[in-house]
């Protein structure tokens, strides 16, 4: 048993209640003895409204329910059905009562009505009359009678004589009345009757033409036989009235005969509308109960329906990931059992989506701890899968190996050597390591593009799962390159400092020695020996001199960069440089820059003059004095720019190019191999880079690159 | 079934009209002549009705069934510049119209006077209600005499002194519309 909340119930009795109590007063009223008869209009437009409102309610609730069923909406359907039903089961017998109770009162009121009843009351009736003309024909032989002879008489005679006639006859009153009608003379039942209780009648016309006449009539709702009986006298006429009353028997009689008769007919005539009137009331009878038993199905099927349609929106709503639970149901029948199963299941899928959730979240936290692990790790890392095929790769593997590797996921690691041709060294020695699943292995690899040369360390791994299963491999690769170089470049300072500090010390007491040397042995010396005095003297100082330009320069080397720093404009500083270069006629200086653009670094205003002037020597040196230098400058982003130098010179030899810039490494005849070392120091201790450009052929190019300072927007 | 089924129908939704209808003037009874006379204590209403029955309530009549009317005659004066009318007096009279088989004759009753004639024709009788004459004493009105009186006069068939099962239908029937419209007058 379904157990609905008790407004709903509330109002469906209020509902019954009210239409059973109009129907009922309604089937009273019809009756005309009952006193509800004064109501029966206003009972049957009530019951007329009510039907109306019944009918728009049951209305709004099918179209409702049509909209309902468009929307696809939980519950549509099985509340269509159950409506349905509700409707057949409830039209189908109500439909047969209405039809046997119409034709059952139509039958019983023809009933009423038949041939012989009819006869009797007309037979009745027609007795009554006939009863009553013969009493009126001898109250009007009686009158007659007794008038007879008084025909002679005067009227005052006939005054004397008229209660003895009254008497005579047994009449209520007797009347003398003159030819123009006129009373006469009048005597009465009662003594205090003076005047008669008939005036002058129609009858009395009829009178006027000296006939005899009698009515039936009736005074205060009694009859009485009114006669008019002429006298013609020869002087002139009189008329005298006689009212005799009915015997009250007889009245009596005749009233309850005329009463049925008058009932009759009137029944009679009402007989269509009496059976349209039961007729009207059964179909409202009819359509009230169908239309409350349609609503009260509406109303009973949504409560029925809530927790289907609610499991249906829950079902829905799980589907779509929310473990909404269903409000509790108060009820212990199978919809009450299904709903707390429901929730009990979704509690359950929240709980374990709770969790899933934490642990993905937990795995997420991890994996994004991981590439950002990763992404920040300065080393590179290549992971590949069971077929050796690249899976992953961090930004550093990017930065070192100067390819986008993220192009190439999916792909073996020898598609990286077809577009990329320097890293064909790495693939070459990686590969087979990697085919050949060692646990761990490390290679030192050296692969060379435009920018110079790299050294590579290279550790490998192969990665099994828990089972022991081989699931692929992952390389790491650290860019050594610059460690080696400090490596190197700390070695040769320190060679640098002790040479300069072992050998500029004797120097000049050397110098000095040979000097005096000369100053007091010359004037004891012949000629000759004097000469060859002077010129090895000579040749020490000179050597003297040289040692001490090569020990300033090993200085130079070994001594810090000065770290102080101001804010410089690049361009106005070469320019000031070339300036110096005035004097060299047969040397032209080719600027290509960009008017429109600053080109201000942070740096040390002295230390990148000496590089310019060393980049500029050298030129000058390779081209013997006689050429062009091109210099190019260019911002190659907000916080970075670059100055290309070219010269038009002998060039750099190939066999030196990769070590130009370390240190004794030279291709002039008398050069220390310092300077290009003593640039790339400077250089990168300023935070800058230095490089060989290789693919320029004409000569030797060096291309600068330096961090800018941020430029603010004119418009700012 | 279908014949009641639908009479019922059709009974219903003509009930449901019920409320918009737009009364035309009844074809068998109207007020041709309304007046007042005045004289030094009273005023004397006198009207003549064109007063007729339809075949339908003739036959009704013939069959014993009733018929009443209410002749409803009223005083009002307007006070102050017209903004609102004040009643003076309002007088009712029901007539009960009735047919005797036994004696085969109209009796016209004033329910009021409990005074009834009868009569042989029910032209008769029907001219007997269709004089009015009513006298009223000019004391009992209090009217004001800078002023117009206004006087208004209707005679309404009761429907609802009907038998039941005629009642609904006499309402959409027009040969049962034997009211007036409301004839007013200013004297």
């Amino acid at each position: 048993m379904v157990r609905l909340k008790r407004p709903f119930w509330l109002i469906v009795l209020i509902l019954l209640g009210f239409i059973v109590v109009s129907l009922q007063l309604m089937s009273s009223a019809i009756q005309e003895t009952s006193q509800a008869s004064d109501m029966y209009s206003w009972l049957l437009l009530s019951n007329t409204v009510t039907t109306a409102l019944l009918l728009m309610l049951v209305i709004f609730n099918i179209i409702s329910l049509i909209l309902r069923l468009k929307r696809r909406e939980a519950g549509a359907r099985l509340t269509t059905r159950i409506v349905l039903l509700f409707i057949i089961l409830s039209l189908v017998p109500a439909g047969v009562v209405f039809y046997y109770s119409v034709q059952f009162l139509n039958k019983s009121i023809d009933s009423w009505f038949n041939v012989e009843l009819e006869g009797a009351m007309e037979d009745a009736l027609e007795l009554s009359q006939a009863s009553l003309e013969q009493r009126i024909r001898w109250n009007l032989k009686d009158s007659q009678r007794v008038i007879e002879p008084l025909r002679n008489k005067s009227s005052a005679e006939i005054s004397l004589e008229l209660d003895n006639l009254r008497e005579t006859v047994g009449a209520n009153e007797v009347t003398l009345l003159s030819k123009k009608g006129d009373i006469i003379a009048f005597s009465g039942l009662l003594s205090s009757d003076i005047l008669p209780s008939l005036a002058i009648s129609p009858l009395f016309l009829q009178v006027q033409q000296d006939e005899d006449s009698v009515n039936l009539t009736a005074i205060n709702d009694n009859l009485v036989v009114q006669t008019i009986v002429v006298i013609q006298s020869p002087l002139t006429t009189y008329y005298v009235q006689i009212i005799y009353p009915i015997p009250e028997r007889i009245n009596d009689l005749t009233d309850a005969v005329e009463f049925s008769y008058v009932r009759f007919q009137e029944m009679t005539y009402l007989r269509h509308t009496l059976k349209q009137s039961f007729a009207l009331v059964l179909a409202l009878v009819l359509l009230m109960s169908l239309l409350a038993a349609i609503s009260i199905a509406f109303m009973s099927v949504k409560a029925i329906i809530a927790p289907i349609r609610d499991l249906v929106t829950g079902t829905q709503a799980v589907a779509a990931g929310k473990y909404k639970q269903l409000p509790v149901v108060q009820r212990q029948d199978d919809l009450g059992f299904l709903v707390e199963s429901f929730n009990n299941m979704v509690h359950q899928l929240s709980l374990a989506s709770d969790a899933a959730r934490l642990s993905s979240q937990e795995t997420e936290r991890q994996r994004a701890y991981l590439e950002t692990l990763l992404t920040n790790l300065t080393s590179g890392v290549l992971s590949f899968d069971a077929n050796l095929n690249i899976r992953t790769a961090n930004q550093a593997a990017n930065l070192i190996l100067h390819v986008k590797v993220m192009r190439y996921y999916g792909k073996a690691l020898a598609s990286l050597a077809l577009e990329a041709s320097h890293l064909k060294v790495l693939v070459d020695i990686v590969q087979p390591l990697l085919e050949q699943s060692l646990d761990t292995w490390q290679r030192s690899i050296t692969v060379e593009n435009t920018e110079g040369r790299k050294e590579l360390l290279c550790q490998g791994s192969s990665l099994f799962s828990e089972e022991g299963e081989y699931i692929g491999a992952v390389v790491v690769f650290d860019d050594i390159t610059n460690v080696i170089q400090a490596q190197k470049n700390a070695a040769w300072s320190e060679v640098a400092r002790r040479l300069a500090h072992e050998i500029k010390n004797p120097l000049t007491p050397i110098q000095l020695s040979a000097e005096r040397l000369q100053h007091k042995l010359l004037s004891h010396l012949d000629h000759d020996d004097a000469a060859l005095l002077k010129r090895l003297t000579a040749t020490i100082v000179q050597q003297v001199e040289a040692m001490k330009l090569m020990v300033n320069d090993f200085s130079e080397y070994a001594r810090p960069v000065s770290n102080q720093t101001e804010t410089l404009d690049l361009l106005a500083l070469i320019r000031e440089i070339i300036v110096l270069y005035g004097a060299e006629p047969q040397v032209n200086f080719y600027e290509d820059v960009d008017d429109n653009e600053q080109y201000i670094i942070e740096a040390n205003a002295i230390n990148i003059r000496q590089v310019i002037h060393n980049l500029f020597k050298n030129s000058l040196e390779a081209m013997n004095h006689c050429g062009d230098i091109n210099i190019i400058l260019k911002r190659l982003s907000a916080s970075q720019i670059e100055l290309s130098l070219y010269d038009n010179g002998c060039g750099i030899e190939r066999e030196v190019m990769n070590t130009i810039f370390e240190p004794y490494v030279t291709s002039k005849p008398k050069g220390t191999g310092l300077g290009l070392a003593i640039v790339k120091k400077v250089i990168e201790e300023q935070g800058g880079t230095i490089r060989l450009d290789k693919a320029y052929q004409q000569g030797a190019g060096f291309i600068l690159q330096f961090p800018s300072i941020k430029l603010q927007h004119e418009d700012s | 079934m279908h014949g009641y089924a639908k009479n019922s129908i059709g009974t219903i939704a003509c009930l449901c009209l019920l409320i918009p209808v737009v009364k035309a003037q009844s074809p068998f009874v109207n007020i041709e002549q309304a007046e007042l006379t005045y004289t030094k204590k009273n005023i004397a209403l006198a009207a003549k009705l064109n007063f007729q029955l339809s075949v339908e309530a003739t036959k009704a009549l013939r069959s014993g069934i009733k018929l009443y009317w209410n002749i409803d005659v009223v005083f009002r004066q307007d006070q102050w510049l017209g903004l609102w009318t004040k009643e003076l007096a309002a007088y009712q009279y029901r007539y009960r119209l009735s047919y005797h088989t036994l004696l085969d004759n109209y009796r016209v009753q004033v329910m009021n006077e409990r005074t009834a004639r009868r009569f042989l024709y029910l032209a008769d009788a029907l001219n007997y209600m269709a004089k009015i004459n009513y006298k009223y004493l000019l004391s009992d009105l209090a009217i004001d005499e800078k002023h117009c009186l206004l006087s208004s006069l209707q005679v309404s068939f009761d429907r609802e002194a009907l038998p039941v099962p005629l009642r609904p239908f006499a309402y959409f029937n027009q040969a049962w519309d034997l009211s007036t419209d409301v004839r007013q007058w200013c004297d």
